[in-house]
């Protein structure tokens, strides 16, 4: 009995709040809201790629005697509605060895070339990274500021035992498993050059950013774009705090610029025009 | 940066007077590490031991036997190479020679002990072909040799039918 009574309390208690709140009215106008979009983009420009490691030594093994060849190819490609126009980016790369056989990493002489086939300045002398070195328990060899046709840059990973090898490490090391591990990445280091002009308002910005032309017999910086610098514009080059020489270039009525090259320093810039 | 930051773009514009820093720059995705991995070369290491007694033989007979030794080192070799060492001593006639008569008893205690016997006997007289013995090398082992010619073939190289001429080699190597 005493339960029911308690109910029976609570429910004449809350019919008497609900008469309470339906006694207000609201007369409501507010604007409409205001939503800021957040959408960083997380998606790659340019997404680098590796070819599989092939083999060019497969009828022998490691050993004294014989020094292995792997190729493998590195490469980049733009994804779509990317603004970035350039055929040439910078990579990092790095070749681990790595293996449970101390003695092998410890005995291991290994380099990479690098094969710019494609450029003359790259082509008079083969791109030769420094010696591997043993870097804690593996072998390392690395290369940051990479430059690289983003069609394609042939690599070459030469492996051998050092000359001091004896023959007792060389029992020791046989029949040891070792593997290559290639690791090719985001440069984060590179100082880029780029055009700066009414177009950019005179600030870098990504879209007008220069890089190494490797088909040049001198390191030159390149932009290349046949579309976006019109009559009107005028512009320099700058790396750094350094501007190149000369008066700004002015895009002549009628014309629009396709392809800006520069040596750098307090060289003028070339620039390359077509009637627009 | 891509065209579709343009929304990112106007953001910053609102979110620049809050303070709020953008960066800016083009993003380049790491590619996808790739591996090989292969196999070092499995090693045999097989040396001669420090005894070598390997003089030419110029004078021989009957009776007064010539010896010679010839050691090898226990073989080194990786975990896993799966190949066994072996010291092969072959008898071989020089071409327009003979060597009937003439035996290489091999043993692995020198001759100068009683009860010395051969673990084998080269002889060119029953198989003139390729005669060799060929054991199987897991220690260090020193091979005693004893050289020695029969009285009949003594006779007859005396007597100037034949030239006495031949080989032995010792060969230290690998098999399958």
């Amino acid at each position: 009995m005493k339960k029911n009574a308690l109910i029976g309390l609570l429910v004449a208690v809350g019919g008497s709040v609900i008469a309470l709140s339906t006694a207000y009215g609201l007369y409501l106008v507010k604007p409409d809201d205001k939503t800021i979009s957040i959408g960083i983009n997380t998606s790659a420009d340019v997404n680098l790629a590796i070819s599989d490691v092939a083999d060019a030594t497969s009828t022998v093994s490691l050993s004294k005697t014989n020094a292995k060849q792997y190729t493998f190819t590195l490469s980049g490609g733009t994804t779509t509605g990317t603004t970035y126009t350039q055929d040439t980016a910078i990579g990092d790369l790095e070749v681990k060895i790595t293996s449970t056989n101390s003695t092998l990493i410890n005995k291991l002489a290994g380099t990479v070339t690098l094969g710019y086939t494609a450029s003359t300045f790259y082509a008079a002398e083969t791109y030769s990274l420094a010696t591997g070195a043993v870097s804690g328990s593996d072998f390392v060899i690395t290369k940051t500021n990479v430059p690289f046709k983003l069609a394609g840059l042939g690599a070459t990973l030469d492996l051998s035992l050092a000359s001091g090898t004896t023959d007792a490490e060389a029992v020791t090391l046989g029949g040891a498993s070792y593997t290559v591990t290639i690791n090719w990445k985001q440069n984060s280091t590179f100082e880029y050059a780029y055009v700066v002009g009414t177009m950019t308002s005179w600030g870098e910005t990504d879209e007008y950013r220069m890089v190494p032309a490797l088909d040049t017999a001198d390191f030159t910086w390149v932009y290349d774009n046949d579309a976006n610098i019109t009559a009107g514009n005028s512009f320099k080059c700058k790396k750094g705090t350094q501007y190149s020489g000369g008066n700004n270039y002015e895009v002549t009525t009628g014309y629009k610029v396709t392809k800006i090259t520069w040596l750098g320093g307090t060289d003028a810039l070339v620039a390359s025009s077509v009637s627009a | 940066m891509k065209k579709t930051n343009k929304v990112l773009a106007i953001s910053a514009l609102i979110l620049g007077a809050t303070g709020l820093a953008t960066a800016s720059g083009f993003i380049i995705g790491d590619a996808v590490a790739k591996t090989k991995t292969d196999t070092a070369d499995h090693a045999l290491v097989l040396e001669w031991g420090t005894t070598q007694s390997v003089d030419a033989i110029t004078t021989l007979t009957p009776g007064n036997p010539v010896y010679r030794t010839i050691s090898v080192k226990a073989p080194t070799m990786s975990t896993g190479a799966g190949v066994t060492a072996t010291c092969t001593f072959t008898l071989a006639v020089t071409t327009d020679h003979t060597l009937n008569g003439v035996a290489v008893a091999i043993a692995t205690a020198d001759w100068a002990v009683d009860g010395t016997t051969a673990t084998s006997t080269l002889t060119v007289d029953t198989d003139p072909a390729v005669p060799s013995y060929a054991p199987t090398i897991s220690a260090d082992t020193t091979y005693y040799l004893k050289v020695t010619i029969t009285q009949a073939a003594y006779d007859t190289y005396l007597g100037g039918t034949g030239s006495l001429g031949g080989t032995l080699k010792a060969s230290y190597d690998k098999t399958a």
